[in-house]
Formats: C-alpha cells, sequence, structure tokens
C-alpha cells in the first residue's frame, strides 16, 4: 500500500472514459447532428409555448457553427410546422411568424392565407357534411317518433358520422402535409 | 304505480340513495314507453338492486320493460343515470339529455343519442306533445319536463316536497334555482313528480297542493311569489 494513493471517483471515472474507443469522425458529426435537432426542438418548444419572441429565435440560431445551423433550423422549422392544425386556425399566424423568422422565403402572411384557404375547405366540408348528417337523422328520429324543436340528434353517438368525419379529416390532412413540406427549405 | 292514464310513477322505498322514476307509457311509435331517470343499477352504500326494483314495478304494470323506446335523464348525476346505459345498450333505447350535460356524461362513460334544449318534444304519431324546460340550479344542464295536456311537472332534483334540491355540488347555482322555480311557479300543474322521496314520495297531487309547495320553496328562497 506504501506510495499508492487511493483514486477518487473521478479519476475511476475518468480512467474508464480512457479507455473506451473513440468516435471516429462520422460518429462524432452523428452526435453533433442529434444535439443540433434538439435544441432546434427546443428552441421551437420555446416559441410555441410564448417563452421566446421569433427574435429571439433568430438569435438562438446565430449561437450554432455553420455546420449545425442548418440542421438546427430544420428541426425547428419541422417541429413548428407540425403544428399547425386543421382545427386550431387561432394559433396559425403565431405558428407561421416564427416559421418565417426561421425560413426567409416565407411569407407569413402568404403562407397563412393559403393555410386559411385550406382549413376554410375542410371546415366547410365538415359543417355541410355535418348538416347533411343531422338532416337524415332527424328525418330517421322523426320515423321513430321523435321530434320538436327540443331535440337535436348526437352525431358524435354515430358510427357512420365518426367514419365520414375521418376521411374528410384524413383527406384536407394530406392538403395540410403538402402545406407543411413547402414551408420546409427546398 | 299508476298515477293517470299511461303516466306511472315509481318510488324508491330503498335504504340507500337512489332516484324516482317515471314512465310514460305507448307515446313512441310501436306502443314503446319513455323513461324518465332510471336511477342507479345498484345502489352504492346497501348495495341494493336498485334497476331489478324498477323492471319488475314496470312489468308489475303489466308494461313491457323491452319497449322502453326512449330515456330523458333530467340532468347527470349518478343516482340518476346509471341504468341509461342498460336500456341503451341491452334494449336499444335512445339516451336524450341536455347538452350541457353531455359532456360530463361522456366522462362518466355514457354517450347521449340526442340532445336537448329547451323546446318542445313531439312523441309519436298521436302526438304527445313534452316542453322541455332548461332548469339549472342543481346542475347547468338540469331539465324539467312539463305535460300540458296532464299538467304534469316532472322536475328532477329542482323541486322536492318542501324542499329544493342541492346546489353545493359542481356546477350547482342558487340564484340560477330561484330563477328556474320561479319560472316553473308559473304553470299549471296537477301532478309534480320530484326525483327523490326525500322525507314524502316526491308526488305532490292536486293545483292547490302543487300551488302551496311553491309558496313554501319561495318563502324558504326568500323570494317574492
Amino acid at each position: 500500500m506504501e506510495g499508492r494513493k487511493a483514486k477518487t471517483a473521478f479519476e475511476l471515472a475518468m480512467e474508464k472514459v480512457a479507455e473506451m474507443p473513440k468516435l471516429n469522425a462520422d460518429e462524432i458529426e452523428e452526435e453533433h447532428k442529434k444535439e443540433s435537432i434538439a435544441k432546434g426542438e427546443a428552441i421551437a418548444q420555446h416559441y410555441l409555448q410564448n417563452i421566446h419572441h421569433k427574435t429571439d429565435i433568430q438569435n438562438e440560431m446565430t449561437a450554432f457553427g455553420p455546420e449545425q445551423i442548418l440542421t438546427a433550423r430544420i428541426s425547428a422549422l419541422r417541429c413548428l410546422t407540425q403544428e399547425l392544425s386543421l382545427t386550431k386556425p387561432e394559433t396559425s399566424r403565431h405558428i407561421l411568424d416564427g416559421i418565417a423568422a426561421l425560413n426567409p422565403d416565407v411569407s407569413t402572411d402568404t403562407a397563412l392565407k393559403r393555410l386559411n384557404h385550406i382549413i376554410h375547405d375542410y371546415q366547410t366540408e365538415l359543417l355541410a357534411a355535418y348538416s347533411s348528417f343531422e338532416k337524415t337523422e332527424v328525418k330517421n328520429l322523426k320515423q321513430e317518433g321523435i321530434s320538436g324543436s327540443a331535440v337535436k340528434p348526437n352525431l358524435k353517438a354515430l358510427n357512420s358520422w365518426q367514419v365520414k368525419q375521418a376521411k374528410l379529416t384524413a383527406s384536407h390532412t394530406s392538403k395540410l402535409d403538402n402545406f407543411q413540406k413547402s414551408l420546409l427549405p427546398q | 304505480m299508476q298515477l293517470e292514464k299511461n303516466l306511472y310513477g315509481y318510488i324508491w322505498q330503498g335504504k340507500d340513495n337512489n332516484c324516482n322514476s317515471y314512465l310514460i307509457a305507448d307515446c313512441l311509435d310501436q306502443n314503446k314507453h319513455l323513461l324518465i331517470d332510471p336511477g342507479h343499477i345498484k345502489t352504492k352504500v346497501a348495495n341494493e338492486s336498485a334497476l331489478e326494483v324498477l323492471l319488475k314495478g314496470i312489468q308489475d304494470d303489466g308494461l313491457d320493460p323491452g319497449s322502453i323506446g326512449l330515456i330523458l335523464l333530467t340532468h347527470c348525476h349518478p343516482d340518476h343515470i346509471e341504468a341509461a346505459s342498460f336500456f341503451q345498450t341491452r334494449l336499444k333505447a335512445k339516451v336524450a339529455l341536455h347538452r350541457a350535460e353531455a359532456e360530463i356524461y361522456q366522462q362518466m362513460g355514457g354517450m347521449a343519442d340526442l340532445l336537448l334544449d329547451e323546446g318542445d318534444l313531439i312523441l309519436g304519431t298521436q302526438p304527445l306533445k313534452l316542453d322541455i324546460f332548461h332548469s339549472p340550479g342543481h346542475s347547468p344542464g338540469h331539465i324539467t319536463i312539463y305535460w300540458p295536456e296532464k299538467k304534469v311537472l316532472i322536475a328532477g332534483d329542482l323541486i322536492f316536497y318542501q324542499s329544493t334540491g342541492r346546489t353545493d355540488l359542481p356546477g350547482g347555482s342558487l340564484s340560477e334555482m330561484k330563477q328556474s322555480i320561479i319560472r316553473l311557479s308559473s304553470l299549471d300543474i296537477e301532478w309534480l313528480l320530484s326525483g327523490h322521496p326525500y322525507g314524502h314520495p316526491g308526488i305532490i297531487q292536486g293545483a292547490e297542493n302543487v300551488k302551496k309547495n311553491f309558496q313554501f320553496l319561495l318563502q324558504q328562497l326568500m323570494i317574492e311569489p
């Protein structure tokens, strides 16, 4: 034991690290990429939660090196575009402002017009389908001897309505998907 | 128990809490019946078979429970709604309640087929007309059902004999209850059918008795009638 000094836990850990195989250049690049993706997502989330303003997004991006900035930017953009929704038009402008801050090719007003058009088409079709189903169901109820100003069918309880609504949503979601893709750098 | 032609009352006589149920017979197509507030399947504390008691009561009156085509729920509290699922899933009856109670009903595992607002409900080819009143106070979407032809008011948990429903439960409101009771007090009522047998079967018969009950309640609520 003489002349030998006990090692601290930190020293032992560092020895183990030193024994580990070194990452090659590709693996290092992969690690940096993962880190940039995570940071990009975090920046987008902070913006969505109103912790960050759109100018903060741009400032945050300047912290990335030239090799990471594109990955982080695309990651943040993907995160923001995925939040665009057919059913929450009230959030559209805020999200598109964030997207425009990350992608200079996007103009908030132009993108908002296109998105509102998609949402309007969806809601118009949905409303028309709802009215048509409701009309049919009111007729069915009358045939069963139930009518009057107090009563309306609850379409949520109808499987056929659930199926119709899902189909309509799916068809308009594909339009929204294409729009979301168009907001990413080409 | 038959109260009037085509009107039946099932007064809960168990030890535990459960509601009174009411039935209007032969009012839907194919001689189907309307049932109001089917109550518990089993009571919560004493585990009494409330639904079995109700089904037996209906059969004893010479009616077929399988012919119940529509369930109206005055409000969405478990002691009024639990057995609705039995009639809906086993007997294919439709369930209706006020739209303001639909979400909570869904959270409790139910799904209403019909949503109600204030207005008229026309049943069958005869036809039979019921007035649906939105009567909040005990719960936000509480309804009372008035049958003008027979001068019957099915009052749910808004009005009892010499008392009113609780307003301290979620969504309850004393001021809304006062307003609801004032509105209903102007109706021409021969039968006031309450949602519980609290110290009294819950059935008040005769226009004079109904009027006295309203006067009592309005005094209790410190409102000038």
